[in-house]
């Protein structure tokens, strides 16, 4: 059986991130990669950060089974 | 001549303070950097809006808004595929796929806060790395961000 949904949204910080784009600027930190990361983050940070978000998450699960 | 270069430096140390392109590191020559160019803009363009079907054989729920990402009600849980326009994507179209990607949402909000986690394209649900995940709600934005950012506010 397949499920059908409906997806809508604006994504206002991208549109800020398009302009800026064609002034050589990527505030989304995504030129070129498929995930971006925050201002003031290198994608190196981006993925440590999500490797202790990823932590978290697994001591939680295992304290709370 | 050296005032043209001190305002270039000047425009690239701006530039650098919000977060510079990275075409000088990717491209190999001129011509390849102006194709580089337009094809970091037509993702950018892909990545504004997200309007389309899901499709997924696994049954899912989703029930879920948020206005500027300020607003986050309700839940969602969706692992199947998307059709249509965003994430970079359009009809498969920039992710090297033929009318559809593969696409997730986990998503739930009490109006306050929320917590938000996206997978477009190529990810591993069991891998926050390859995931945009945040918290939302007005607490959400203010607090430290978890991994990945996603296109917030949206």
């Amino acid at each position: 059986m397949v499920h059908v949904g409906f997806v809508g949204n604006v994504n206002y910080l991208e549109i800020l991130d398009l302009a800026l784009g064609f002034a050589g600027m990527d505030i989304c930190g995504d030129d070129g990669v498929l995930l971006g990361h925050w201002p003031g983050q290198t994608a190196q940070e981006a993925d440590e950060a999500a490797g202790e978000f990823e932590d978290m998450r697994r001591q939680f699960a295992a304290e709370h089974p | 001549m050296w005032r043209t270069r001190m305002a270039v430096a000047a425009g690239l140390c701006v530039a650098g303070a919000t977060g510079c392109t990275s075409l000088l590191e990717r491209a190999k020559n001129p011509l390849h950097f102006a194709a580089l160019y337009l094809l970091d803009r037509a993702e950018d363009m892909m990545e504004v809006a997200e309007v389309g079907v899901t499709v997924s054989a696994e049954p899912g729920f989703a029930a879920y808004g948020s206005f500027a990402s300020l607003t986050p009600v309700g839940a969602a849980y969706v692992n199947g595929y998307f059709i249509g326009l965003g994430g970079g994507q359009f009809l498969g179209l920039g992710a090297g796929r033929l009318g559809h990607c593969p696409f997730y949402l986990s998503a739930t909000g009490v109006l306050v806060w929320g917590y938000e986690e996206l997978g477009w394209q190529r990810f591993d649900t069991k891998n926050m790395s390859t995931l945009h995940c945040q918290d939302v709600g007005l607490p959400g934005m203010l607090t430290a961000p978890h991994g990945r950012p996603g296109p917030a506010p949206s």
